[in-house]
């Protein structure tokens, strides 16, 4: 066992995990816990396939292919809840009603929410790979893989048990809110990606995450105030 | 398994197109450009952020000028 690989693996694992979780416990809130459990149970599932079946080949698997596609879809989705949550909160306010109320008319239905799942599916999918990247790249190189699982290991069920517990607090806010909230993030997220699938780089790496999310936090705040212009003009 | 079939279509196709296809449009542009940029060496992080913004200014525009508020499930 070698702490320091397994450190390291923890460390570099843990900022995949966050973005991982999140996508869940976002999806999970706003549409359907049982759908984003089950799309995460699936997206582990395909994983764990993969690296029984691939290996230490894993390491060569081209993710910009797999950026590009998860990137661009989760980013036109982020943009449609972003844009709903606008439109909702421009004419309704924010916390109008009562938490929930908004539930019946635009919630997932009574039937399995697919596309839950399939956001959830996609996220950890996606992450998944490149935290068994990381294990392979660093546990191969100091010849200790199976320290750098126990540290990518580890942070999968500290920052998972995390993510369980803001759970309750986030289902306390109103739907359009989360659909706002969720919007930002899935767009931000979609963004990053999908610029790396292109073959394009970031000037500060992951921490273009955050500077997404105020970007477009940014321009639902104006938008917000322009919508309730142009409803005011058109007399909506 | 034509219905089956056409099922998975008719998601895929709302998943991607939402309820403005507008979005998906201008997305697809960006990403092909930003492809160009970056195959020529040129700096390309900056374009779909810009795009993003400007489709989610476009479609909520669109939405409050139609008038409707969008009720779909997705």
């Amino acid at each position: 066992m070698s702490g320091a690989v397994a450190l390291s693996a923890f460390l570099a694992a843990s900022i995949e995990v966050v973005e991982m979780v999140a996508i869940v416990v976002a999806v999970g809130v706003a549409r359907s816990w049982r759908a984003s459990l089950l799309g995460a149970a699936g997206g582990l599932a395909v994983l764990g396939a993969s690296v029984g079946a691939l290996g230490p080949a894993l390491g060569s698997v081209p993710l910009e292919p797999l950026r590009l596609v998860v990137g661009a879809l989760l980013l036109v989705f982020g943009l449609g809840w972003l844009r709903k949550g606008v439109l909702r909160i421009s004419q309704e306010g924010w916390m109008a009603g009562a938490v929930g109320d908004d539930d019946v008319e635009a919630g997932p239905g009574a039937g399995f929410d697919a596309t839950a799942f399939v956001l959830s599916f996609k996220g950890v999918s996606l992450e998944g790979l490149e935290i068994a990247i990381i294990v392979v790249a660093l546990g191969a190189g100091a010849g200790a893989v199976g320290s750098a699982a126990i540290g990518a290991g580890a942070a999968v069920v500290l920052l998972g048990a995390l993510g369980a517990l803001t759970h309750r607090l986030m289902a306390r806010i109103p739907r359009r809110v989360l659909q706002l909230g969720v919007g930002i993030m899935l767009a931000a997220f979609g963004t990053f990606w999908a610029v790396e699938g292109v073959g394009g780089h970031w000037p500060a790496n992951e921490a273009a995450i955050p500077a997404l999310g105020a970007l477009y936090l940014g321009a639902a705040t104006v938008l917000l105030a322009r919508a309730r212009g142009w409803r005011a003009a058109t007399g909506l | 398994m034509v219905r089956a079939a056409s099922a998975v279509a008719r998601f895929w196709a709302g998943f991607v197109l939402g309820d403005d296809p507008l979005a998906a449009v201008i997305v697809a542009v960006a990403l092909a450009a930003s492809w160009v940029l970056a195959a020529s060496g040129l700096p390309a992080w900056w374009l779909l952020p810009a795009a993003a913004v400007l489709a989610v200014a476009l479609t909520v525009r669109r939405g409050v000028r139609s008038g409707r508020r969008s009720v779909t499930n997705r």
